[in-house]
């Protein structure tokens, strides 16, 4: 199906839009011959792009249930299209359709998923299901659980899948922190751009100052325990340090310390 | 299920995958899209066999997932690896049956190929990514 000619029809106080599509070479009106998932398709198609034009002064998208009647491909490629925008954009869905968060997590879109759950007399609560922090650790967990994961693959590939929830974690606790304070968000995203390093990432999140890396280690060894401090140190050598005893163990310390950063 | 007789290659697959998308057969009708998706996953999953033999051998025997989370940390950061891992999803997806779901369409089989094209085109030319 192709889209033609978008026009504006409008009579007194009355505007429409009209929309000429062409179903394999055949003229038609979108409405007489599109589903309704092919509709919201279309409507997001087009409110996409003028929401995100650059005149725009809102830099963010709230988009309610737009996978609905949706075919399960739609639902994917619209995932990816949200992924898109999320590049420069907050990004807020609202959905009771459970394919889009699965469709974010088999892409590896990095998005936080927040289960919603309604109490009586609409009491509402809020519980985080996956974010970023989770999506890397989850795959981290997964390789250590695989089975004659050749060495050399599994030194190169674990510590960085833990360094990246750390780092994760540590750009929560900064960016929430900094807003809070009524930073700027450009001003935070700088600010985390330009210390891209783990050490810097965690003495903004330990100590709101990116120049104590050095102290980085000291701190978690006194104040977390040893343990803290081997898996930070493990996972800044990467492919190149040698993670000390099982993996499990290494990831299961990551999920701790992200845990403990995250409550600062 | 890896059903694949050793002079079957990944381009042969993809080759065989594209004409049953192209080319409308009274033998292949209603059957085609689901026969597609098995035989790009197949090809794809050759060319992951292939590539981790070379490139870090035994890594081919572990699980599918498993490979995927690896893949982007061999292949660099234009975001193949999450596409692969789309594609293989995706057609791992469409290689069943599910209850209210239709089989995949000519337009979607036909960016899965893409992916595992783009996949091989890569892995045949790593310098040129």
């Amino acid at each position: 199906m192709d889209l033609y000619d978008v026009t504006f029809e409008g009579k007194k106080t009355s505007r429409r839009v009209n929309l000429e599509v062409k179903v394999d070479g055949a003229e038609g009106v979108a409405l007489g011959v599109m589903s309704q998932g092919e509709l919201h398709s279309l409507a997001l198609s087009l409110f996409l792009p003028r929401a995100t034009l650059e005149v725009s002064p809102f830099r963010f998208v709230f988009i309610d249930d737009p996978v609905q009647a949706m075919d399960p491909a739609k639902v994917d490629g619209l995932a990816r299209v949200l992924d898109k925008v999320a590049k420069d954009r907050q990004v807020v869905v609202f959905t009771h359709d459970d394919r889009l968060p699965q469709a974010v997590r088999y892409l590896g879109i990095e998005a936080t998923v927040i289960e919603v759950q309604r109490r009586e007399g609409s009491v509402v609560e809020l519980r985080t299901v996956r974010s970023p922090v989770e999506h890397y650790l989850e795959d981290a967990r997964a390789l250590v659980r695989t089975d004659d994961l050749p060495d050399p693959v599994y030194r190169r590939v674990v510590p960085g899948l833990c360094r990246q929830s750390i780092e994760a974690a540590c750009i929560e606790v900064i960016r929430n922190r900094r807003l809070r304070r009524g930073e700027s968000h450009s001003e935070v995203e700088t600010l985390v751009g330009s210390n891209g390093k783990l050490l810097p990432r965690l003495a903004l999140a330990l100590y709101d100052d990116a120049s104590r890396a050095g102290d980085v280690l000291g701190t978690l060894n006194r104040d977390y325990g040893p343990w803290s401090a081997d898996v930070v140190q493990a996972c800044n050598k990467g492919a190149h340090g040698v993670i000390s005893g099982d993996g499990i163990g290494f990831v299961s310390d990551t999920g701790k310390l992200v845990e403990k950063l995250l409550e600062l | 299920m890896k059903v694949v007789r050793q002079s079957d290659s990944p381009e042969r697959l993809l080759a065989a995958a594209r004409s049953l998308l192209e080319r409308p057969d009274a033998r292949t009708a209603g059957l085609w899209p689901r026969a597609a998706a098995h035989l790009a996953r197949q090809a794809l999953e050759l060319l992951l066999d292939d590539f981790w033999r070379k490139k870090a051998p035994g890594t081919e025997s572990t699980s599918t997932r498993a490979q995927l989370i690896c893949l982007s940390s061999y292949l660099g950061g234009d975001g193949l690896a999450s596409r692969v891992a789309f594609a293989w999803n995706a057609l791992s997806h469409a290689c069943h049956h599910h209850s209210y779901e239709l089989a995949p369409t000519a337009p979607e089989l036909r960016v899965w190929l893409g992916t595992v094209d783009e996949l091989r085109g890569n892995l045949a030319n790593p310098d040129s990514a």
